[in-house]
């Protein structure tokens, strides 16, 4: 290592350093300060954009409530209303933040909707949109159940089963057995429903570590068969 | 070295540069050096710590939640740290994997959603005003132990966990297909006929042998073992045992009787009427100081109290009915005014008085004095008042010389001598307590404590429950031990007759389950096992005109088929066993009016929404990595 003697010597080489230096350092700051600048404000920009879509979501969901209300109460005029704000809002928040979770939301809420509508392949439609979309493993093996139950309600009951082995369920699995089972019994196939019904118990119960869940073991004790 | 320098020189210096500076700008620089080194974690979830003080605090607020359930009818310490801790922590697992599970999934909650929201909760509204007050809101969380900063970011979090919970449950539904399967499994009837087998036919004759009564001994051996038990030697003082020492004196008489005026004078309430000229925004100080003035000249010059507060006065409410206040008593208005009110007479009006609300002329209209009895006739109830509290204060005195009279003594003669009162020893008893004071949770506390179990020492005074005070010490301990069989055979005998008969009730009942199932018919074995059998057609899965148990296990059987009976036995607690025969399903009808189906549906839907909701947290929970310590 290099020894400089005096002070004088020690800032000559310090003002040397900085003559040849001064203006990458100088750059270099500006470009870190700038690089932070450009993150806040990025992360400023995507926190309104969110805020925006959740108070978009929030509408939704209010309308939502005045549907189900209109429906209880028999208000034909202001369901009208009502459902077409709540289709316009899912609308919306599809197309404006499709890339965002809000956007998925909607779809599923839309989904709901059409089915109670009596309309199974707008339906299929909403979820298949909303799973492709998701980013969440959780929400996607959720949608993925539901398709498979819309698409058992429509009677192809083949291509529902096809639709529960497209993933892994991994902690869902017990769900995905009932709605097995419940395929299955549909198609009259009460053997391999009980079986369905039954690993549906066992997985349930090891989750749970407690007892399975009242409506399986009743779907499951129903099908129990007589023997000697 | 030089090497290293020339490297800096170039554009990779600069890079460098960079990459150092960019960490302090997002986390400040405690962000790099204090993150490390925690030693009282308790739970990871995903890299994020939950503290061990976090997880208590959980637990006693469990506890309360759980106490104020049962309505505050059961003691906290109750529900013991252990028996709420996997609930709490199961429940702070979930909610930090939500907070997580939210910020990953990019869900927000505008700030001035947040705000407003507090502002509409009722706990922050002042009482008076019913608005919403800042300072309220600090003090209520300051109570509940949360800073502002902390509250608003719990709310937010639970905000955005609730938009998940509503995506998911409010997009669950039910098909049309499912509903109808429900409805035709709850409304299932089922035709059966069940007998009861008796366990108390199968008591009599039960004989047991020497070798049984051992093995059946030694087996359960733990379930005769003696509690732990002591007896203690005491004395015990109330603060009556110092009565007889304290001379009330006629200075201390008079003294209590003068607090005894002034509490009963306190107790007066006054009716005052006045006239309010405020200062406001209209109208300043000097501006209502003369017009109140105008107001007294009025007064002065004998004009009617009730016209000239109707003319002047600013108090809306009471103008019109001649300022009257109604009754009062101290300390309810402004001091200022307080003090004018209860020093006029009766039927005087005040000079000007001020307060905060401006100037005020104050009329006395009624007094409503408390009677004060004379001293004569307070004077035995004031002689008892003054020696309670006197004995009171001897026995908190003799509580320090009882502490060091009892301290390193080898018993407690010492005590006993000074304040001249006999030990007294009590009955054995367990640490479930026993009779008298021995029933007191703090005595049975010191008697079981490490101290006077096993050093052998005195305890230092107790005060309990009632007020008297203990000072106690172990005089002999009974450690749990085994009884031998000799001390309890006829329980051991009796336990095990009636074990023998519950195991003959059973292999009676499977008996007669395993006949049914060979094809024999009731009536036979009705005869055979000396049953009756009782009929019951269409019993659904809630009815009452069967017991629960019988229900339930009707529900579990499978459906007769041909030639195959579908039977089982059930055992009760009492050791009577239930045979259950399953002889018809009828299938439940799926007949709903439209309002009903549209009711159930909503319902049903509303349940899949829960299962999908629990779903969600499981996926989560499978992939997220979680380390309990």
């Amino acid at each position: 290592m290099d020894v400089y003697t005096t002070e004088e010597q020690q800032i000559e080489v310090i003002r040397k350093w900085w003559k040849a230096n001064g203006n990458s350092v100088l750059i270099g700051i500006v470009v870190a300060i700038s690089l932070v600048l450009g993150w806040q404000l990025w992360k400023q920009n995507n926190q309104a954009r969110g805020e925006g879509a959740a108070a978009l979501y929030t509408q939704m969901i209010e309308s939502a409530g005045l549907v189900q209300q209109d429906r209880l109460e028999k208000k034909a005029d202001e369901l009208e209303g009502h459902l077409a704000t709540f289709k316009h809002l899912g609308g919306q928040l599809k197309e404006d933040f499709a890339n965002t979770e809000y956007g998925v939301f909607a779809a599923m809420l839309l989904a709901r909707e059409a089915l109670f509508s009596k309309q199974p392949d707008e339906a299929i439609a909403e979820l298949k949109w909303a799973q492709e979309k998701t980013r969440s493993e959780g929400i996607r093996l959720i949608v993925n159940l539901r398709l498979a139950r819309v698409l058992a309600a429509k009677g192809d009951f083949d291509a529902a089963l096809k639709q529960l082995d497209a993933v892994q369920p991994g902690a869902q699995a017990d769900a995905y057995e009932e709605v097995r089972g419940d395929i299955y019994l549909q198609q009259g196939k009460r053997d391999d429903a009980r079986a369905a019904y039954q690993k549906a118990m066992t997985l349930s119960e090891e989750k749970s570590s407690g007892s399975p869940r009242p409506i399986l073991k009743i779907k499951h004790d129903n099908l129990l068969v007589a023997d000697k | 070295m030089q090497q290293f320098r020339n490297l800096l020189k170039g554009w990779f210096g600069k890079v460098l540069l960079a990459i150092f500076i960019l960490p302090f700008a997002f986390f400040g620089i405690e962000g790099i050096f204090m993150n490390s080194g925690r030693s009282d974690v308790a739970i990871v979830v995903n890299d994020v710590e939950i503290s061990k003080p976090e997880v208590d605090r959980a637990i006693s607020a469990q506890r309360e939640a759980m106490v104020q359930r049962m309505g505050g009818n059961i003691d906290g310490s109750f529900f013991t740290d252990d028996m709420l801790r996997p609930r709490v922590i199961e429940s702070l697992i979930q909610r930090e994997l939500l907070s997580q599970a939210v910020k990953d999934e990019g869900l927000y909650v505008a700030n001035e959603a947040i705000k407003s929201y507090v502002r509409n909760m009722p706990q922050f509204r002042d009482e008076s005003t019913g608005a919403f007050s800042q300072e309220k809101l600090e003090t209520v969380l300051a109570r509940a132990g949360y800073t502002p900063l902390r509250f608003y970011d719990e709310l937010s979090s639970g905000m955005v966990t609730e938009q998940l919970q509503q995506a998911i449950g409010l997009s669950a539904f039910a098909t049309e297909q499912e509903l109808k399967t429900l409805v035709q499994l709850d409304g299932q009837k089922r035709d059966l006929s069940y007998a009861t087998l008796k366990l108390d036919r199968f008591q009599q004759g039960v004989e047991v042998g020497e070798d049984d009564i051992k093995s059946y001994f030694e087996a359960n051996r733990e379930q005769y073992r003696t509690e732990e038990r002591v007896r203690i030697q005491y004395l015990s003082f109330k603060a009556s045992d110092f009565a007889a020492d304290v001379a009330v004196s006629d200075e201390d008489l008079q003294k209590e009787y003068a607090d005894y005026v002034h509490s009963q004078e306190g107790q007066e309430r006054r009716r005052a009427s006045h006239i309010l000229v405020e200062i406001n925004d209209d109208r300043d100080d000097a501006e209502a100081l003369s017009r109140i003035q105008e107001a007294k000249a009025k007064l002065d010059g004998g004009e009617d109290f009730a016209s000239v507060a109707k003319h002047y006065s600013d108090d809306v409410a009471t103008a019109s009915t001649g300022g009257d206040l109604d009754f009062a008593g101290r300390g309810i208005y402004d001091p200022a005014f307080d003090s004018a009110l209860f020093s006029l007479k009766e039927g005087a009006t005040s000079d000007i008085v001020k307060t905060e609300f401006g100037y005020h002329l104050i009329k006395l209209t009624g007094i409503e004095s408390v009677p004060v009895a004379s001293l004569e006739e307070k004077r035995e109830e004031l002689t008892q008042s003054v020696r309670d509290t006197r004995s009171a204060e001897q026995l908190s005195q003799a509580i320090d010389q009882m502490n060091e009279l009892t301290y390193a003594a080898g018993d407690l003669s010492a005590v006993a001598e000074k304040f001249g009162k006999p030990v007294q020893e009590s009955e054995p008893f367990s640490r479930r307590g026993g009779s008298g004071i021995t029933a007191d949770a703090k005595v049975i506390e010191a008697a079981f404590s490490e101290n006077l179990l096993k050093e052998g020492m005195n305890s230092s005074a107790i005060e309990l429950a009632d007020g008297s005070v203990v000072v106690m010490r172990v005089s002999l301990h009974e450690p749990a031990r085994d009884r031998t069989l000799d001390e309890v055979r006829d329980q051991v005998v009796t336990a095990l007759k009636m074990q023998k008969a519950r195991d003959k009730t059973s292999e009676t009942a499977q008996q007669l389950v395993d006949k049914l199932k060979a094809g024999a018919t009731l009536e036979a074995l009705a005869d055979e096992f000396e049953v009756t059998w009782v009929h019951q057609a269409g019993v659904g899965r809630q009815s009452a005109d069967v017991s629960r148990t019988i229900v339930t296990k009707l529900f579990e059987l499978p459906a007769p088929a041909e030639n195959v009976a579908s039977v089982d036995k059930v055992g009760l607690p009492s050791g009577d066993q239930e045979i259950v025969v399953l002889t018809k399903v009828t299938e439940g009808e799926f007949k709903l009016s439209e309002d009903e189906t549209l009711q159930a549906l909503l319902s049903t839907a509303n349940h899949q929404g829960q299962l999908d909701f629990d779903s969600y947290i499981a996926t989560l929970k499978s992939r997220a990595t979680i380390v309990q310590k």
